[in-house]
């Protein structure tokens, strides 16, 4: 058996080897950690399209679902390191080691950043029978009732529960959560009018919103979202505000550079492609192409700044 | 009358080759799937959503839903025949369903299954079609103090849902809340019982779970003894009609069943399970000879077939007019709108209209496809018991290990499969009985959570549960269904000693 572990564990490095200049010589595959006909499983097949079309070779998409994300993460992270497994990773799962404890990966050491495709605005919503339209009429009210408002989150140091603890923690409010099981839970209790205010993807924001049972306070992107422009970013009224969800491509630690960079042009070309960009707009993402080293780069930061929350809000 | 022109549409839109075709496609695949354990219309559906990419959103919704209610339809099958529930919802088939087929009535039982089913899954059209915004607002006005005291309604009667000794069952319905507390604790984030395993995360897996306990233990348990195959060669449609006195017998379970399916159906935190479980409840509860549930009664078979076949049809008013989701399948039948570029939500109504309506009349040409599929099949069916066991049960734990592997690609629900199955065995020996331990897993980890919130909500203060109408009805019923046994117990000890 522990023979077995030994060859498994080696893998990676004979694999890694044996690529040659010919990569990619068969179909690769993007591992998702959530289930078919989800958001991330939607963006997954999106992009494998175009992106196969410029890697010269199809990409599959294999959901491995299960432990809020971080299984797909894990496995790819053990996955040989040569190309043939990417995965298809969101800002949730990066914090999964300080959220869920041992992952079996770590989202900087584990993995080589290819690109970013999309960030994925989040939008803090007001039942109807309350009395805010914007974030500022919403920090206000919320300051003069310190402690009355609940709001509903999808989970325990979800980015909706940890983005609206940021804000709350920024401004000064005094809120209390109360934690649904997933998102539309938490937006059936915002429309019942159990919970005041929910942090919601601004897309299940935007129909409710357009049915007039909520009203959508603003967005947690820094800038507006584009199509969504009368919607002002949390970003006005406390500086510098930016808690929407990356989503983005990755590849395990130890992948050849040759390969990094094939990976990476792939993903460029793709996302030059107007119809993914537009039909990644028709569902509330905001296409926003980062290179890896950029990416790279700025991802420490984010991390950084969500697992700080995250270990606010955790019990120990 | 504007709902006869809406319909009419409705039925022109599906009346077409291309949508009669998917639909029913659909609702034959559900079957299918359905009647094999351990694969449900959740691994059906997100199979074929990548199809449903080159489809007409009409044609990609109407072939989805239809393997959704078929499931309901084909789960029951399996566990009538070999006592191993397709899907859970069907589990507490498996009760009377299955002693039917010991009994040899097993084509009785597959043709009242298939007829109950198609008649409640009809009501549910109807309430659907008549009231969805009504039903929609009556589901808002259920909280987290509503939906507990509902649960806790259903968690009283859990232990009535097995036969033999009633302390064995209420110690199964406990060692069920049990196990449905391993994961992540909603309110605080807290592992329970994970060990440090990534898989615990998120709880054991309710399928894994299912067919452990159902399917692995019974199979364990029949290659102990020489259990014979039941059933005819051949099947006539005499012998698969009930007698009249049946008929009569189910008339009664069939109304209560479908409301209640309706009912649970239509609130997004209950589903088909947890509604086919109650009406078996309420079902004995109400029963003038309740020691006959379990050995064979039909009422035991058509409350619950109703009821989660009148759930899986009004699941979809939540889902289409609201945009809310009651179950994991809904979810992924409302991604499979938004992949077609259409946002489900209140306005979906009125926005695409002809396709809520051409659902709508999908939903009814499916349910007549089912009824006209299962009838001929039942004799084919019924066929599938005489397989010889040596056979059917290898392929059986294949199907159940291929099923849940395929849901995460992951060996690790195998093990789950092989763990609650060793479980369910012991529990077998010791005679504690499967079907309410599976209600308590179900219903105990919502329970808590609503609780929970329930209380954080009210901040901390307890008369909320009397003081709201709703939870109040429902926790009256409660007590009433602890405190009348023993009442009437106390009564007839009392009685005994006067005699003496």
């Amino acid at each position: 058996m522990r023979g077995l572990f030994k060859a498994l564990a080696m893998l990676p490095f004979l694999a890694g080897a044996a690529v040659a200049d010919g990569y990619p010589t068969k179909p690769v595959t993007m591992v998702v950690g959530f289930s078919a006909g989800g958001g991330m499983d939607t963006l997954a097949r999106m992009a494998a399209e175009p992106a196969g079309a410029a890697l010269g070779q199809q990409i599959a998409v294999e959901n491995r679902p299960g432990a809020g994300g971080t299984i797909a993460p894990g496995y790819v992270a053990n996955a040989a390191a040569d190309g043939y497994t990417i995965w298809l990773g969101e800002t949730a799962a990066t914090i999964g080691p300080v959220v869920h404890g041992d992952v079996g990966y770590d989202a900087i050491d584990s993995f080589i950043p290819i690109a970013q495709l999309a960030v994925a605005p989040l939008a803090l919503v007001a039942g109807k029978d309350v009395a805010a339209t914007n974030i500022q009429e919403f920090v206000d009210l919320v300051k003069a009732n310190p402690g009355e408002f609940f709001y509903a989150s999808p989970g325990v140091a979800t980015l909706q529960h940890l983005a609206v603890e940021a804000l709350a923690d920024a401004a000064g409010l005094e809120l209390d959560v109360v934690h649904f099981k997933g998102g539309s839970p938490s937006m059936q209790a915002l429309l019942s009018g159990e919970v005041s205010f929910a942090v919601v993807s601004l897309n299940a924001a935007r129909s409710q919103s357009e049915g007039g049972n909520v009203t959508i306070l603003g967005v947690t992107t820094v800038d507006p979202v584009p199509g969504f422009e009368e919607i002002g970013p949390v970003s006005d009224v406390i500086e510098g505000f930016d808690a929407a969800p990356r989503q983005f491509i990755m590849v395990p630690a130890g992948t050849p550079d040759a390969v990094v960079t094939t990976l990476r042009d792939a993903f460029r070309t793709a996302m030059e492609d107007q119809d993914l960009r537009d039909s990644l707009s028709a569902r509330g993402l905001v296409p926003t192409y980062l290179d890896g080293p950029d990416l790279a780069a700025e991802l420490p930061g984010v991390i950084e700044t969500w697992s700080a929350t995250a270990q606010a809000v955790l019990p120990n | 009358m504007e709902i006869l022109s809406n319909i009419a549409g409705g039925f022109a839109t599906v009346l077409t080759v291309q949508n009669l075709l998917f639909c029913f496609a659909g609702v034959a695949m559900g079957t299918f799937i359905g009647v094999l354990p351990g694969l449900g219309a959740m691994l059906g559906i997100a199979l074929l959503l990548p199809v449903t990419y080159y489809l007409t959103p009409e044609a990609a919704i109407i072939m989805l839903a239809g393997i959704y209610y078929g499931g309901e339809y084909g789960g029951s099958i399996s566990a009538i025949l070999i006592n191993v529930p397709g899907t859970p919802s069907s589990a507490v088939a498996t009760l009377d369903g299955h002693e039917m087929t010991k009994q040899g009535r097993a084509a009785v039982a597959l043709f009242t299954s298939a007829v109950a089913s198609f008649a409640a899954g009809s009501v549910g059209i109807v309430l659907m079609m008549l009231f969805s915004p009504l039903i929609a607002q009556f589901a808002l006005s259920f909280g987290s103090l509503e939906y507990f005291s509902v649960l806790l309604l259903g968690l009283v009667g859990a232990a009535s849902v097995a036969k033999g000794a009633r302390v064995k069952a209420l110690l199964a319905v406990v060692l069920g809340v049990l196990l449905g507390s391993v994961g992540t604790d909603i309110s605080t984030g807290v592992q329970r019982y994970s060990f440090g395993v990534p898989e615990f995360i998120t709880g054991i897996s309710l399928v894994a779970l299912a067919m452990g306990v159902f399917g692995f233990a019974e199979i364990v348990s029949s290659s102990e003894g020489t259990a014979g195959a039941h059933g005819k060669a051949r099947i006539r449609l005499r012998d698969m009609v009930p007698s009249r006195a049946e008929i009569r017998a189910s008339l009664g379970p069939f109304r209560r069943g479908t409301a209640v399916g309706a009912f649970l159906g239509a609130l997004p935190g209950t589903g088909p399970t947890i509604a086919s479980f109650m009406a078996y409840s309420l079902e004995k509860r109400v029963s003038r000879d309740p020691g006959r549930f379990g050995k064979g009664a039909i009422e035991g078979l058509v409350a619950p077939e109703s009821a989660n076949n009148a759930a899986a049809q009004t699941a979809f008013i939540p889902t289409l007019t609201l945009g809310i989701p009651g179950t994991a399948t809904m979810a992924l039948i409302l991604g499979a709108l938004i992949i077609q570029g259409i946002q489900p939500g209140p306005r979906l109504m009125v926005e695409n209209e002809e396709l809520f309506w051409a659902l709508i009349a999908s939903f009814w040409i499916g349910n007549l496809f089912l009824l006209i599929l299962n009838i001929p099949l039942v004799g084919l069916w019924v066929r599938l018991v005489r397989i010889p066991y040596r056979f059917l049960f290898p392929s059986i734990i294949c199907l159940i290990s291929l099923g849940v592997y395929s849901v995460q690609l992951s060996p690790f629900g195998v093990f789950v499969v092989i763990g609650t199955g060793m479980l369910g065995y012991g529990m077998r020996v010791v005679g504690i009985p499967a079907a309410p331990f599976l209600m308590g897993f179900i219903l105990g980890p919502p329970m808590e959570e609503n609780l929970r919130r329930a209380l954080m909500l009210a901040r901390g203060d307890f008369t909320v549960f009397v003081t709201s109408p709703i939870s109040a009805v429902c926790v009256l019923l409660a007590s009433a269904a602890i405190v009348w046994p023993t009442m009437t117990w106390g009564y007839g000890a009392l009685k005994r000693r006067r005699r003496v």
